[in-house]
């Protein structure tokens, strides 16, 4: 490539860049190459190695462990996604056999473990209620709020489920997964972990209940506290009304040490 | 272009040898790669062009290397060390790009 | 003329999938590489907990599907039963008993409903099963408010001393307590006492009512 005598000063820059070493130096040397020549590629092979070894210890352990550990999360997780796919699987299944086995009990049996199912949490259910939506605080922060302060913790997240409960909720999902009586909502981080799965923001949570129900929430503690979240602490929240929401069955575990007292049950 | 054995050799060697870059090397080694990477591009180039020169290629090579080195070198002492690294290998790199062009163009004539 | 908007398709298709694979894959790695080292490793031993507990469960679910369909239909019943059983003792529909632990907290103004939330999570965290303050079941849609003579535990109104019973493993439990920054620690800097007692064998007995399904809100599945 010549370099061409245009106006354009990058453009000049760039043909200059790439002027061609060879065509310039003007001898027809042909293909041969000497000894010379030969030392170079190998010196340049030799460094290229070099430069990859280095790049392994200029990354400090602490990297390398973070790296590594975050490695195996992704593994991990997708790991545990899949076992919840076949226990769900197997769920269907039992449940089915189930079903078949105890015909012979009557609707009255089917009924009322669909009733002890939908209480508990581990059917999926569907119908009116409201969808209350979380986010982080998102610049441009309150005066003098952290972005580890505006971020929404667990704690902001009990109370809105648990204001959701006070105005009437019959079930309630956070972003897709179903709360029970054994599932923990909790912090681990910078993360909000339901159920023992890390959550990523903005957090849904769906509330299945009466059709005012949005309306009620706005007259618990929880929606003023939440409004006071809002001015302290920038986080993003947003309630609505729906007529169809959906929520999963949960994928929790049913309990192995409580065991029933026969004789007192309602 | 059997030469580029000699790149293939030199890759073994580096990983029979494990060799080890004092520190103070460390923020030139990848520069002088890149560099060294131009100038081997630049050589695969010219003998497909038919103008390979042994000559040209060791002080293209060496010289590449001394100027990028030298330049981010400047570039620490002046507190724009991370500047002038972006800036050396983004010309290596369209340089590289231009040579790689010229060796498709002649080879897949596409 | 064909071939070449060919060749254009078959790009743009790449770079769009590649587009998509990208914005998918940004929320999550966004979160890994802003996250803590101590929190990535916590966060793994959850993953890791919960694997293992699926892969019981999986054995349990396989077994039991096994049964089903070899099995006589007593046993089959009886699986129905127990199945049905579990999920009453989740609804908190039935008494029941097991290991766990017993927590008294003392002090009028040291333990609000907040506290209270907060304290249940943790329990639920550390693997309860079945929890009770003050005699009044706490299942999943229990919830809490305060109240000037105490707190609201879904309308009836309770007050200090404050006894929570968990049924579950009562080490863990325990420990989940005790931890710095846990209940104990809240409790205790707002001038409160809290005992904590592991037990082999504990009951709750109190129970809630079972909803009835709202006519508007329908199973699927």
């Amino acid at each position: 490539m010549t370099s061409k005598n245009t106006d354009n000063l990058l453009d000049r820059l760039i043909a200059d860049a790439q002027a061609d070493d060879y065509a310039l130096a003007g001898r027809p040397g042909g293909r041969h190459v000497g000894v010379l020549g030969w030392v170079v590629f190998v010196v340049i092979g030799v460094l290229l190695v070099a430069a990859f070894l280095q790049r392994q210890d200029v990354q400090p352990a602490a990297a390398q462990r973070r790296a590594e550990l975050t490695q195996r999360i992704e593994a991990s997780s997708a790991r545990v996604a899949q076992a919840q796919t076949t226990a769900a699987q197997l769920r269907g299944s039992v449940s089915q056999l189930q079903q078949l086995a105890t015909r012979g009990l009557g609707d009255d049996f089917a009924e009322q473990v669909q009733a002890v199912e939908a209480a508990s949490g581990f059917v999926g259910l569907v119908g009116p209620g409201a969808v209350v939506t979380l986010r982080d605080g998102a610049q441009p922060l309150p005066k003098g709020v952290t972005e580890d302060e505006a971020r929404v913790l667990d704690i902001d997240m009990q109370m809105v489920v648990n204001g959701l409960w006070q105005a009437g909720a019959s079930a309630i999902a956070i972003n897709g997964i179903r709360l029970t009586s054994v599932t923990a909502i909790r912090t681990a981080g910078e993360a909000i972990v339901v159920d023992f799965r890390p959550l990523v923001p903005p957090y849904t949570i769906d509330a299945i209940g009466p059709e005012d129900l949005a309306a009620e929430f706005e007259r618990t503690p929880a929606s003023e506290e939440l409004a006071q979240l809002g001015i302290d602490y920038g986080i993003q929240s947003k309630v609505s009304q729906a007529n169809e929401i959906t929520v999963p069955a949960s994928t929790a575990n049913l309990p192995t040490r409580a065991e029933v007292v026969k004789g007192g049950q309602r | 272009m059997i030469a580029i054995i000699g790149l293939i050799v030199g890759i073994v060697l580096g990983i029979l040898f494990s060799p080890e870059v004092p520190a103070w090397m460390d923020a030139y080694l990848p520069v002088a790669v890149i560099a060294g990477l131009d100038a081997v591009s630049g050589a695969i180039r010219s003998m497909i062009d038919g103008n390979f020169s042994d000559k040209v290629f060791v002080v293209s090579f060496l010289g590449n290397v001394v100027v990028a080195s030298a330049l981010v070198w400047l570039g620490d002492q002046l507190g724009v060390g991370a500047q002038m690294t972006t800036g050396v290998v983004v010309v290596l790199a369209m340089r590289i790009f231009a040579n790689a062009a010229a060796i498709r163009r002649k080879v897949f004539k596409a | 003329m064909r071939r070449r908007q060919w060749g254009v398709a078959v790009v743009a298709l790449l770079i769009g999938l590649g587009i998509v694979g990208i914005v998918r894959g940004q929320d999550t790695e966004e979160f890994l590489a802003s996250a803590r080292e101590p929190d990535l490793v916590r966060l793994l031993d959850d993953l890791q907990a919960r694997q293992t507990r699926l892969d019981g469960e999986i054995l349990r679910l396989q077994a039991a599907e096994q049964r089903l369909r070899t099995g006589t239909s007593a046993e089959a019943l009886q699986e129905a039963q127990q199945r049905a059983d579990d999920l009453r003792v989740l609804a908190g529909t039935t008494p029941v008993q097991g290991p766990g632990v017993r927590l008294r907290v003392d002090g009028q103004d040291a333990f609000f409903a907040s506290d209270l939330l907060n304290t249940v999570q943790e329990l639920r965290d550390a693997g309860a099963e079945a929890i009770e303050v003050n005699n009044q079941r706490v299942v999943v849609n229990t919830w809490f408010a305060d109240e000037t003579a105490g707190i609201s535990v879904s309308g009836v109104v309770v007050g200090s001393p404050y006894t929570i019973v968990a049924i579950g493993g009562p080490t863990t439990m325990a420990t989940a307590m005790s931890i710095p920054g846990g209940v104990v620690d809240t409790v205790e800097s707002q001038d409160g006492s809290v005992v904590i007692t592991e037990l082999e064998t504990v009951t709750i007995a109190s129970t809630v009512n079972l909803p009835a399904l709202d006519p508007q809100v329908s199973v699927t599945d």
